[in-house]
C-alpha cells in the first residue's frame, strides 16, 4: 500500500482530483467505510431529511447539489458554452443532430437568457424529432437497438407520454394489443430461449445492477450477491417459456441450482437479495389439468395464437415487487442514473450496471433526490430530460484551462461526448444538405417537418459504419476508413447537389467558407480559419468544386463533428 | 388408449458413475448394464437392496473410461454381446459369466449402440466410423456391413451414427445419425431400402457458437412394423446446452411420410430411448437434460399423453413382459420404475 | 516537417508540431481519474528499441468459453472425471495427451504445457479480462491487454501494416474480456475483424487523387487539433490516431487477400474457418503484425461436452500443427511466439447433460515458438484432475512467460502520471523451465 496518500478522498472507490491516486486491491470494489457501516447499503445511511426541498425546481437542485461539491474542493467550474454551442448540444441530444443553418440563425436570433433558453428547450422537446430520438435512445436501452416491433411499442409509448414505470410494465408483462402496445411481446421474445439472461437483462436494464456474477457462485466482490440473489431473480422468469413464437408463462414450477460447492439448492423467489417471497397457495397441477393443458398450447401453436396469460404470474409479481413503495428505489434511480448518463457523458454511479449498495454515487442527495422526483412524478422522463437540460451544470463549456482535467464525475466541465451511430449518421446527412432545403423561411412548417423526416430516414444507411460508443471507447480505423474511401461519403454525400452546390453558388471565396463553418460546424469561423481554409483552396484554384468538397470533408471529418461538446 | 398414466418410481440404486446401456434378463428384473466405467454390471432389482456386480472378465474387458454404450442378449438369451467407445465388441456366455469372444476392433471409432435381433440370431452395431456391422449372434462371426451414411456432417466435422433398431420381425433396420439422416435396411439382402429425414434434430449454429449439437439418439419400429419412430431433441438456440424441447417424429416409414412432429414445450432435454408398448398402446420415451423425464405418446392421436420427472437423466431402459414396468439407467443410477395406466 | 501520417509519437514530432500549429496543445486525460491517469502517446518512450528491430510476433489462438483441458493437454483416462477420451503418447516420452489431438503429439518436443493454472474465477467476462491482461483490472486503474502491450513493445513506429489484429467471428462472448489499450492509447487498439477478414475501405476512390487525398487528410488533423486544445480526451485521441493510420492501412490491403495464398497452402489449413484465420495470422506475421489474436468460440460445453470437442478439439489439433508447420518452413519460427488457452477450463465432474461446466482451479495452456522450450510440461494436477499438486500459477505467470519469450523484460515499469506501472505485479515471475 505504498502508494496511498495521506490526503485521501474516496469516493466510488476512485480517487478525486489534484493527482491523488488509489492503488486499490483488486478484491475491493467500493468505497472503504468504518466497520459497522459497512453492512449498510449507502442510501441506507442518508436522512432524506437533509435533501433539498421537493417543491424546488430540478434545474436549481443540480446546480446546488453539483457547485456545493465543487467548493468543498475549491474548484471553479468551467464558464458557460457560447450559445451557439449549447444549440447543437441541444439538438444533438434532443433530436439526434446537428442544427441546421437555418435553425441556428433562428435561435441565436432569440438572444441568449434563462427565458431564451426554456424556450429553446420547450420547443424542441414538444416536437415530433425528440418524440424520435427518445423513443430510438430507448430502444438501445431496452433492444441494444435491435427491437423492430417492440420500437412500434415505444414510438407509441413515447407519443403518448407514458411513464416509464409503464413502459416497465408492459415490456415484462408483454401483452400485446394492437391499438395500446403493438410489439411489445418482442422484448420477452427475443430473450425467451434463455431465461438466465432474460433476468439478468431485467434486472440490469430496469434496475441497473447486473447480477450475472452471482450465477455460478457468490459474487466475488459485492458481499450482498449471492448465488441466492440471482436465483431469486431468476425465479421470476423461470416460469416464461415459448410457445410456437409466443411468450406463455406457467403457473408452477420451481427452479433449483447447484452451488460452487456441488450441492442442489432450491431457490427462493426473491427481488435483488430483498425478504423471500412466498407464492400464493401450491399451484401444480394434476395430470388431467397438465394433459389439456399440453393439448390447448399445441392448438394454440397450430393457430398461431399467444397462450393465454398466467392468472397467477411470477412476472407479474415481478413488476407489482419492483415498483413497491419498498423497492421502487432501485427502479428509479437506474433511469435517473441513465438519463444523466445519456446527457453528461457519465453516470451519477458507475458502471452503470453497478447499482448497489456498496456502489455510493458521486452525489448521493442529488441522486435521491431526483429519484425521489421522478416517482412522486409519474416517472415522467421528458420532466427529468427538461431539468438537466436547463441547469448551468449542463450548460457548461467543454475546455478546461488546466493541463489536468477534473474527474467527469464532478460535473465542472462538459465532457466531449462521441456521437452515436445515429448522431453522427443523421448529423452527417443533415450538414452536407443543401441549406435552403431546410431552412424555415422557405416552406411551411409542415413541408419543413417532412423534409426533415425524409432526410432523417436517409440517413439511416450510414448508421452501420459507426460504433456505438460505450466504456472507454476508441475511435476504430474502420471509421476513419469509411470516411476517407467509401463512396457512400465521396459520391452520396458530397455530391455537387448539397451543400457544395450552395457553396459554389456564392461569389466569394470568404462566404462560401463561412457558410461550411455555420453548416458543418454550426458556427461563424474565425479569420484565422477562414485564412487557413482560403489558403487550401487556393491551391486548387484549377479544380475549385473538388477543393470545396475536399474541405467540407476535413470538417466533416474532424473531431469538432465527431464530438458533442 | 387410456386416459391418462402415472409413472412412478419404484426403486433406485445409486451410483456414482454413468450407465448407457442395459439388457434385462426376460422374465425377471435382472439387468445386465454398461458403465462409463468400462465396467458390466449386473443387478438384481427385484431383491430389497440391489447391487451391481461387476462382470469379470479377466483379460478381456473394455477400457476402463470407455463407455459401454451397446448391450444386447442373443443367441436365445444365451450370450451377452457388449459394445463400448473402445471399439471392441465381447461376446459374453450367460452360463458362465465370462467372454468367449472378442472382436478388439470392431469398429474403427466409438460404438453408440448394440442391438439384437428378435430371433437372436443376429447382432448389430453402430459406431462413429458410420458403419453399421452385422454379427452372428452366438459366434460373433462377421455377416456384413451396411454403409448408408456420410463421414462428415455438411459443416465438415466428424459425424456419428448413434442408434439402430429392429423392427418386430427381424426383416427391417433402422440406423440413424447425427445429422438426421435414416437409413432403413432389409437386413436380408443387407441393402438401404429407404432414407428419411429428420434433420430438424440436428442444429449447426454458424454465428454464435460454430458447432453442432443434437441428433437423432433413439428409434423404434411401432409392433406392426409400419411406422418408425425417431427421438431427439428441437432446434436449439443457446447449444451450450440440451436447451431445447425433447422431440420425437413419426414416420410412416414405407411412403416416406412423417406422421407427426412432437415436441414437448415443457420438457426440456434429448430423447435418448423410444419403445413401443408390444400391442402398440403407447410410444415411451425417456432421456434428460441436466435433470431426467419421461414421455408417453398416444400413437392414436399422436400426441402426449403423458410427461414427467425421471430419477435421471436416462439413458436406456428396458421394458418388462407385461409392459407395466420399466427399469431405466442413466446418470449416477439404475431405477426401476412403474406405468400405470387408467 | 513531420508527416503527419508516419506520426510516431516521439518528443521530436511533437516539438516540430507545436511549432506548426501556433497554439500549444494542451495536455490532458479526460478520464474518470482526472489527474493523468492516462499515459500521453507523446510523452512515452519505448522499453526498447532494439526489440522492435528483431521482428518478433505472437499469435494468440483465443480459445473462447472455455476448453477442457481434460480433453485437450491433461487427460485423465479411466478415472471416472476422465470421460470417455484415451490419452495417446507423444514424441516426449511419459508425456501423453488426449487422444483427440494426434497432431500435436507428434510435436510435442517443440510444444510447452502449463498443467497448472489456478485463476480462480470461472466467470467469462471477469476470467477473460484477467487472462488477456495477466490481472485484473482495478477500480482505479485499466490495464492494457496483451496485444497492445506487445504491439507497443515490438511493434515498428514506420509500420505500414497495423500492429494489432484481432479476429472474433463468432458472436458468442465477443465483448468479454473486452481489448483494450488502456493507458497505452488508442494506438495499439486492435484492428477488429469480427464480421469479415478484409477491412473495407481499403482503396482510394478514383474521384480524388492521391495529393488530394493526403492533403485533405492533413487539413483535417489540423482542424482537429485546434479543437482538441483544452478537450482532449482518451476517446479525442483514438480519433486522431485512427486518421492517422489510413495511408499506411491502405497500403496493407494486399496483406488482407486470403486469395493471395496458393490455393494448397489454404487447403492444407483445412476448410474450417478457423483455420483460413491462422492462415491470415500467419501472412500477418510474416509481414510485420506484431500480434494477432485469432479466436475460436464457443468451448462452453455445459452439454454434450464430448460431441462438441469431438468437433472442435481436432480442429484446433489440426490449426495448431499446420501453423507449427507453416511458421516453420518459412523460417518464422524462432521469431514467433504462438499461445493456446481461454478464460478458464472445464470440470472435471461430468454433468447429467454429459457436459463441463466452468473450472479454473487446475486447467492448461500450451505454447511453442519463439523463446519457448519444446518438450517441457510445467506443473501437474490430481489424478483426477480437481486441483493442481505441483507448480501452480496464475495468469501473471502466463502473461511473464509470454512476455519473456518474446524478450521483453516483465518487471520493466510503465510510467502513468505519478504511478509507476510494471508489466506484470510485482512478485510474478515468468515459468524459466518453459523458456529456452
Amino acid at each position: 500500500m505504498r502508494y496511498l496518500s495521506p490526503s485521501l478522498h474516496l469516493t466510488n472507490g476512485k480517487s478525486s482530483a489534484r493527482g491523488a491516486w488509489v492503488l486499490s486491491l483488486a478484491m475491493v470494489c467500493g468505497a472503504i467505510a468504518s466497520a459497522a457501516d459497512a453492512a449498510k447499503p449507502w442510501w441506507e445511511k442518508m436522512d432524506p431529511a437533509t435533501l433539498p426541498a421537493a417543491n424546488l425546481p430540478m434545474a436549481e437542485v443540480i446546480d446546488r447539489c453539483i457547485d456545493q461539491k465543487l467548493k468543498q474542493r475549491d474548484m471553479m467550474p468551467a464558464l458557460t458554452a457560447p450559445l451557439e454551442t449549447r444549440l447543437r448540444r441541444l439538438m444533438l441530444d434532443l433530436h439526434g443532430r446537428v442544427p441546421t443553418v437555418g435553425e441556428l440563425d433562428a435561435f441565436v436570433a432569440e438572444g441568449d437568457s434563462p427565458e431564451a433558453w426554456a424556450r429553446h428547450v420547450d420547443r424542441i422537446m414538444a416536437s415530433q424529432a425528440f418524440d424520435r430520438h427518445l423513443s430510438n435512445e430507448l430502444n438501445w436501452l431496452l433492444m441494444d437497438g435491435q427491437g423492430t416491433e417492440f420500437k412500434k411499442y415505444l414510438d407509441l409509448a413515447v407519443t403518448k407520454k407514458k411513464g416509464w414505470d409503464v413502459v416497465f410494465r408492459d415490456a415484462v408483462a408483454g401483452q400485446v394489443d394492437t391499438e395500446s402496445r403493438p410489439g411489445v411481446d418482442q422484448f420477452l421474445r427475443q430473450r425467451v430461449m434463455d431465461t438466465d439472461r432474460m433476468a439478468n437483462d431485467v434486472s440490469v436494464r430496469f434496475f441497473g445492477v447486473n447480477i450475472s456474477c452471482a450465477q455460478c457462485h457468490d459474487h466475488p466482490y459485492v458481499k450482498d450477491w449471492t448465488q441466492d440473489t440471482y436465483y431469486g431473480m431468476k425465479s421470476f422468469f423461470d416460469r416464461t417459456f415459448d410457445n410456437g413464437g409466443f411468450v406463455g408463462e406457467r403457473e408452477y414450477g420451481q427452479i433449483s441450482f447447484k452451488t460452487s460447492k456441488g450441492k442442489e439448492k432450491p431457490a427462493t423467489l426473491s427481488f435483488l437479495g430483498g425478504a423471500p417471497l412466498t407464492d400464493p397457495a401450491s399451484m401444480e397441477p394434476n395430470e388431467e389439468q397438465k394433459k389439456a393443458e399440453r393439448a390447448l398450447l399445441e392448438q394454440l401453436k397450430k393457430d398461431k395464437k399467444p397462450p393465454p396469460p398466467a392468472q397467477y404470474s411470477r412476472r407479474a409479481r415481478l413488476i407489482e415487487t419492483g415498483l413497491s413503495t419498498e423497492q421502487q428505489h432501485w427502479f428509479a434511480r437506474a433511469i435517473v442514473n441513465r438519463v444523466w448518463d445519456r446527457l453528461f457523458g457519465c453516470g451519477l454511479v458507475m458502471p452503470l450496471d453497478q447499482m448497489h449498495g456498496e456502489n455510493t454515487p458521486s452525489h448521493p442527495e442529488l441522486m435521491q433526490w431526483l429519484a425521489r422526483d421522478l416517482a412522486a412524478n409519474g416517472y415522467d422522463l421528458r420532466r427529468l430530460i427538461r431539468g438537466i437540460v436547463t441547469s448551468k451544470a449542463w450548460q457548461r463549456d467543454s475546455r478546461w484551462q488546466s493541463d489536468t482535467r477534473p474527474a467527469r464525475n464532478l460535473f465542472a466541465v462538459a465532457h466531449p461526448r462521441p456521437l452515436t451511430p445515429r448522431q453522427q449518421a443523421m448529423s452527417l446527412r443533415f450538414a452536407a444538405m443543401e441549406p435552403a432545403y431546410l431552412a424555415p423561411s422557405k416552406a411551411k412548417p409542415e413541408e419543413i417537418e417532412q423534409r426533415i423526416l425524409n432526410t432523417e430516414r436517409g440517413a439511416s444507411g450510414y448508421e452501420r459504419w459507426f460504433e456505438r460508443p460505450g466504456e472507454d471507447f476508441q475511435v476504430s480505423v474502420d471509421e476513419a476508413l469509411f470516411l476517407s474511401n467509401s463512396n457512400d461519403v465521396q459520391g452520396q454525400l458530397l455530391d455537387g447537389s448539397g451543400l457544395v452546390k450552395a457553396m459554389e453558388a456564392l461569389p466569394e471565396v470568404a462566404e462560401r467558407i463561412r457558410l461550411a463553418g455555420k453548416a458543418v460546424w454550426q458556427r461563424e469561423l474565425s479569420e484565422e480559419e477562414v485564412s487557413l481554409l482560403a489558403s487550401y483552396l487556393d491551391a486548387r484554384g484549377d479544380r475549385p468544386q473538388a477543393g470545396l468538397r475536399q474541405i467540407v470533408w476535413a470538417m466533416l471529418s474532424s473531431a469538432e463533428f465527431r464530438f458533442n461538446y | 388408449m387410456a386416459a391418462s398414466f402415472t409413472i412412478k418410481e419404484e426403486k433406485k440404486l445409486s451410483r456414482q458413475d454413468i450407465h448407457f446401456s442395459l439388457a434385462r434378463v426376460p422374465g425377471t428384473s435382472q439387468v445386465y448394464s454398461g458403465s462409463s466405467d468400462g465396467g458390466i454390471y449386473f443387478t438384481d432389482l427385484a431383491v430389497e437392496k440391489p447391487e451391481a456386480l461387476a462382470l469379470d472378465g479377466g483379460e478381456v474387458r473394455h477400457r476402463p473410461g470407455g463407455y459401454v454404450t451397446g448391450l444386447a442378449l442373443a443367441a436365445d438369451h444365451s450370450r451377452l454381446v457388449s459394445g463400448s467407445y473402445d471399439k471392441q465388441l465381447i461376446w459374453w456366455d450367460m452360463a458362465t459369466r465370462k467372454p468367449v469372444h472378442a472382436v478388439a476392433t470392431a469398429h474403427a471409432k466409438w460404438i453408440r449402440k448394440v442391438v439384437a435381433s428378435p430371433d437372436g440370431k443376429l447382432v448389430a452395431s453402430v459406431a462413429d466410423d458410420m458403419v453399421c456391422r452385422l454379427w452372428d449372434g452366438l459366434t460373433g462371426k462377421p455377416l456384413g456391413e451396411l454403409q448408408g451414411h456420410d463421414a462428415e456432417t455438411p459443416h465438415q466435422y466428424p459425424s456419428m451414427l448413434f442408434t439402430c433398431a429392429f423392427n418386430a420381425d427381424g426383416s427391417r433396420l433402422a440406423t440413424a445419425d447425427k445429422v438426421g439422416r435414416i437409413v432403413i435396411w432389409d437386413v436380408a439382402a443387407r441393402k438401404a431400402i429407404t432414407t428419411l429425414d429428420a434433420s430438424c434434430m440436428y442444429t449447426w449454429d454458424p454465428k454464435q457458437r460454430r458447432h453442432s449439437i443434437g441428433g437423432v439418439r433413439a428409434l423404434a419400429f411401432s409392433p406392426d412394423g409400419r411406422q418408425l419412430a425417431a427421438g431427439g431433441i428441437g432446434q436449439i438456440g443457446n447449444i451450450d446446452h440440451l436447451g431445447a424441447g425433447a422431440r420425437v417424429r413419426l414416420f410412416d416409414w414405407e411412403k416416406g411420410e412423417t406422421l407427426a412432429e412432437i415436441e414437448s414445450s415443457a420438457t426440456k432435454g434429448i430423447v435418448q430411448r423410444l419403445a413401443f408398448h408390444p400391442q402398440g398402446q403407447w410410444l415411451l420415451g425417456c432421456g434428460g437434460d441436466n435433470a431426467g423425464f419421461a414421455i408417453l405418446i398416444d400413437p392414436a392421436t399422436r400426441k402426449i399423453a403423458y410427461e414427467g420427472k425421471a430419477p435421471f437423466h436416462v439413458h436406456d431402459f428396458v421394458v418388462n413382459e407385461a409392459a407395466d414396468r420399466v427399469i431405466v439407467a442413466g446418470h449416477n443410477g439404475l431405477a426401476v420404475t412403474s406405468i400405470a395406466m387408467s | 516537417m513531420s508527416n503527419p501520417s508516419n506520426y510516431c509519437g516521439t518528443n521530436a514530432h511533437h516539438i516540430s508540431r507545436r511549432a506548426f500549429l501556433s497554439q500549444a496543445l494542451a495536455v490532458g486525460s479526460g478520464s474518470l481519474l482526472g489527474s493523468s491517469g492516462a499515459i500521453h502517446a507523446l510523452d512515452e518512450t519505448s522499453i526498447n528499441d532494439a526489440l522492435r528491430k528483431t521482428g518478433r510476433s505472437v499469435i494468440l489462438l483465443w480459445l473462447a468459453g472455455g476448453s477442457s483441458q481434460l480433453e485437450t493437454w491433461d487427460p485423465k483416462p479411466g478415472r471416472p472425471t476422465g470421460g470417455p477420451y484415451d490419452s495417446i503418447p507423444t514424441s516426449v516420452p511419459g508425456v501423453h495427451i488426449s487422444e483427440l489431438m494426434p497432431k500435436m503429439a507428434k510435436r510435442m518436443h517443440r510444444t510447452a504445457i502449463i498443467r497448472s493454472l489456478n485463476t480462480r474465477d470461472g466467470g467469462h467476462g471477469t476470467g477473460a479480462e484477467m487472462m488477456l491482461r495477466g490481472r485484473k483490472n482495478e477500480a482505479a486503474l485499466q490495464y492494457p491487454d496483451l496485444g497492445s502491450v506487445i504491439a507497443k513493445e515490438l511493434g515498428r513506429a514506420d509500420s505500414r501494416v497495423p500492429g494489432y489484429v484481432s479476429f472474433y467471428s463468432q458472436t458468442e462472448g465477443r465483448g468479454s474480456g473486452k481489448l483494450s489499450p488502456a493507458f497505452l492509447g488508442a494506438r495499439y487498439a486492435p484492428m477488429n475483424l469480427d464480421d469479415s477478414t478484409m477491412p473495407p475501405n481499403l482503396t482510394r476512390l478514383e474521384a480524388i487523387n492521391d495529393l488530394d487525398h493526403r492533403d485533405r487528410a492533413r487539413l483535417r488533423e489540423l482542424l482537429s487539433a485546434r479543437f482538441s486544445a483544452g478537450r482532449e480526451t482518451e476517446t479525442m485521441r483514438s480519433h486522431a490516431s485512427a486518421y492517422a493510420r489510413v495511408h499506411g492501412l491502405m497500403s496493407s490491403e494486399p496483406l488482407f487477400d486470403i486469395e493471395k495464398e496458393p490455393r494448397w497452402v489454404r487447403n492444407w489449413y483445412g476448410p474450417s474457418l478457423f483455420g483460413q484465420q491462422a492462415l491470415m495470422a500467419r501472412r500477418m506475421v510474416e509481414a510485420g503484425v506484431s500480434f494477432v489474436r485469432v479466436s475460436r468460440a464457443w468451448w462452453d460445453s455445459h452439454g454434450q461436452n464430448f460431441e462438441t470437442h469431438a468437433e472442435m478439439v481436432p480442429e484446433l489439433d489440426h490449426v495448431m500443427a499446420t501453423l507449427l508447420d507453416d511458421l516453420d518452413q518459412r523460417g518464422l519460427l524462432e521469431s514467433t511466439l504462438v499461445v493456446a488457452y481461454g478464460e478458464f477450463g472445464r470440470t472435471p465432474t461430468i454433468n447429467a447433460s454429459l457436459g463441463r461446466d466452468h473450472f479454473a482451479d487446475a486447467w492448461s495452456a500450451a505454447l511453442y515458438g519463439c523463446g519457448i522450450q519444446g518438450g517441457s510440461v510445467w506443473g501437474k494436477t490430481d489424478e483426477d484432475g480437481r486441483k493442481v499438486v505441483e507448480g501452480e500459477v496464475g495468469a501473471g505467470e502466463l502473461f511473464a512467460t509470454i512476455l519473456a519469450a518474446v524478450g521483453i523484460d516483465p518487471n520493466h515499469e510503465y510510467q502513468v502520471g505519478a504511478r509507476p506501472v510494471p508489466l506484470v505485479n510485482p512478485g510474478i515471475r515468468p515459468i524459466r523451465d518453459l523458456l529456452a
